[in-house]
């Protein structure tokens, strides 16, 4: 089961990135994704001259869930797993909040970012649960 | 046939020099020097560092297999699957995944109230939650489509009034939901794994394994 649900996420998380490489399927992923992002134009990064089929935060989280799924999250980061995950999850709420407030203007590099956090963390985590019993602490009561 | 095998006058084992040890030279430990370890000295592993078996690789639940996760599952998948095909509410999805996510911790929530001794390790958590998201990715797809067929009769008139390409277009969406099944299960699994992970991180660490 260990491979295959690393194999699933990783799945998941590559799915924007193979309308990219794939032109052929952009149409069927544009809309099976429009169901989970906004897509709007404005908040959309081109790569190539080509617009993604998502936005670049939701860009940025799905580059982490590919991330995570393929390598596992360093031991010291695992034994903080809860405080990390509610940290990750509150920077991008504060970002989103900043942004929409008019307080920070929509900026790409900070969305990305705050995004591949956001996604990275549990699938990271995921992978080293998933990974060898030496290498597999259980997170620590936090 | 009244001397058998090994009943012969040099059969059977020698009266003398046989294969035991010596009188008084056996092949046991010398008296006080046993291979066992010193007094105080055996090994036993530190505190919180000794073998488990891995996450999601059995010893984890209290009645074992991964089988006594199905009811949860199901209902997980139920939830994230209704959930995000109401109109207007879908629009969370947006967020992580967030009605699949809430539908797999759903799931799992009633199965740690089922099972409250129950112990599940993170692997668990994520093949629950792919399993659950799964079925709420096709529930979705499947729901939205029935839906589109019980209202269609209704809409397409509308749609025709508006624009004879927007019911061309609605049309071709419908017959893509079916080639896109597989993809809503695939991202919709992914992200239900994840979200077994955030929940059993965030709001069971006391469940897992090894945690008291």
């Amino acid at each position: 089961m260990t491979p295959a649900l690393r194999a699933v996420v990783f799945a998941a998380g590559a799915a924007p990135f193979v309308a990219l490489l794939a032109p052929w399927s952009a149409g069927t992923l544009s809309q099976v994704l429009s169901t989970l992002c906004h897509q709007l134009p404005e908040r959309t990064l081109t790569v190539g001259g080509v617009a993604m089929v998502v936005c670049s935060r939701c860009a940025g989280v799905y580059a982490g869930v590919m991330l995570g799924a393929l390598w596992p999250m360093p031991v010291p980061l695992f034994a903080r797993l809860r405080p990390l995950l509610i940290a990750v999850a509150a920077l991008a709420v504060l970002d989103v909040a900043l942004q929409d407030l008019h307080l920070l203007p929509v900026g790409h590099a900070r969305r990305v970012v705050t995004g591949l956090l956001l996604g990275w963390a549990p699938a990271a985590a995921m992978s080293r649960a998933l990974s060898r019993p030496s290498e597999a602490p259980r997170a620590e009561l936090a | 046939m009244s001397q058998g095998w090994g009943q012969g006058p040099q059969g059977g084992v020698p009266q003398q020099g046989g294969y035991g040890p010596p009188p008084g030279q056996g092949y046991g430990p010398p008296p006080g020097q046993g291979y066992g370890p010193p007094p105080g000295q055996g090994y036993t592993p530190p505190p919180g560092q000794g073998h488990t078996p891995p996450p999601g690789q059995g010893g984890g639940g209290a009645s074992g297999g991964f089988g006594r996760f199905v009811p949860g599952i199901i209902l997980g998948g139920v939830l994230s699957g209704v959930l995000s095909m109401i109109p207007l509410l879908n629009l969370l999805n947006c967020c992580f995944c967030l009605l699949n996510v809430g539908g797999v911790l759903g799931g799992l929530a009633m199965h740690m109230n089922r099972a409250p001794n129950d112990k599940v390790s993170m692997g668990e958590a994520a093949g629950f939650g792919a399993a659950a998201g799964a079925i709420g990715g096709v529930m979705m797809v499947l729901g939205s489509m029935l839906m589109n067929l019980a209202l269609g009769a209704l809409l397409a008139d509308l749609y025709r009034s508006i624009s004879p390409d927007l019911a061309r277009q609605m049309q071709a969406s419908a017959a893509m939901s079916i080639l896109a099944l597989p993809i809503y299960a695939v991202l919709f699994g992914g992200f239900g794994a994840l979200g077994g992970v955030v929940g059993i991180s965030v709001f069971w660490k006391d469940r897992q394994p090894g945690k008291s």
